[in-house]
């Protein structure tokens, strides 16, 4: 006998993310998962956010997730004292009900902006709700023009695509024109900030968008009385 | 890789939906093609998980008898394909085939991820 589901399979990590969802916007914190290949320059990029954001009174706090190691956590607490490091051990990606427990461990009235970043990899995480406000993917010059293409799920899902080490273009062979193209065929609405956390080129763009992120969600926490 | 997880999922999912007293024969789950779903990966994570070798702790256990032989009919979905030059529509395997006028394509939609139905003894 077959039994009609036709039910969602990820319905138990999206119902976990919706909680989180709403305990972070209650807060009036705006949270972005980062997903990108190891070594597009994901720690290196909210190392340099969270210096920037700090300059204009914001906090950051960040959840990032690794195999093993608290390599990027120890890099970031240089610059943030809300900082967790998720070990999955053999997981390919994060999963709400880690970042849920993740959440327990930050102090949440002392956050504006939160970071997920996520297990180096642009296929895996894609899928699975955190309760984050934005997906944000990220690609880098040196990791060749075509990656957009080959990864279109995480095109598609993003608010904001970055190419980053834009520093690099001169000494590698990446085709521009064929990058911004490849997303937009992809996604025609999801901005492509260009930038280079190294150098600086392309942040204030990066900042401001991250800012107006939120504002939105703070003004909605206050409006709602939940602050 | 993700396969393990969402093997997990599936059947703690279906385990919900099993009448007591039932046994589970079979799932039927439709994959969008954005989701990357390997079938051999995805029938070796199904069987690692009937096995007990699971991911992690999405669901929990539900306590319902679940053999290592269930069945799993995994519906690969095409893509849906919009050429945004020219409007054409076309469904396919390759979401980087070109339109016919030259341009590339847009999916439509592609992330379906469904447990469809569960398959039960009489």
């Amino acid at each position: 006998m077959d039994i009609p589901v036709v039910e969602n399979v990820l319905k138990v990590n999206d119902e976990v993310a919706a909680m989180n969802r709403a305990a972070l916007r209650g807060a009036g914190i705006f949270t972005v998962d980062l997903i990108g290949a190891p070594g597009c320059g994901k720690t290196a990029l909210i190392e340099a956010t969270i210096r920037a954001l700090g300059a204009q009174g914001v906090r950051v706090g960040v959840i990032v997730g690794d195999l093993a190691t608290q390599r990027d956590a120890a890099r970031m607490a240089r610059f943030t004292d809300q900082v967790v490091q998720i070990n999955t051990g053999k997981g390919c990606h994060l999963e709400a009900h880690q970042v849920r427990r993740a959440m327990d461990r930050i102090d949440l009235a002392r956050v504006d902006v939160l970071f997920i970043e996520n297990v180096g990899n642009l296929i895996c995480p894609v899928g699975f709700d955190l309760g984050q406000d934005a997906k944000v993917g990220m690609f880098c010059t040196s990791g060749g023009d075509d990656k957009a293409g080959k990864h279109p799920y995480v095109v598609v899902e993003s608010s904001v695509i970055l190419l980053g080490k834009r520093d690099l273009l001169p000494y590698v062979p990446f085709d521009l024109e064929f990058f911004r193209a490849d997303v937009r065929r992809l996604n025609a609405a999801a901005p492509i900030l260009e930038l280079s956390a190294t150098t600086g080129e392309g942040m204030a763009a990066w900042v401001d968008w991250l800012a107006a992120g939120r504002n939105r969600v703070a003004g909605a926490a206050q409006a709602c009385g939940a602050q | 890789m993700h396969e393990l997880s969402i093997a997990g999922a599936i059947l703690d999912l279906a385990r919900r939906h099993v009448p007591p007293g039932a046994t589970m024969l079979k799932v039927t789950v439709e994959a969008g093609p954005m989701r990357a779903i390997d079938p051999d990966a995805m029938r070796a994570a199904w069987g690692a998980v009937l096995a007990g070798h699971g991911a992690g702790d999405i669901g929990g256990d539900v306590g319902i008898n679940v053999g290592i032989n269930v069945g799993i009919d995994l519906i690969s979905l095409p893509w849906n394909l919009e050429c945004p030059a020219c409007g054409a529509r076309w469904t396919g395997d390759d979401v980087n085939a070109p339109c016919a006028c030259g341009a590339l394509a847009t999916p439509i939609g592609g992330d379906e991820l469904r447990l469809v139905s569960v398959t039960v003894d009489d």
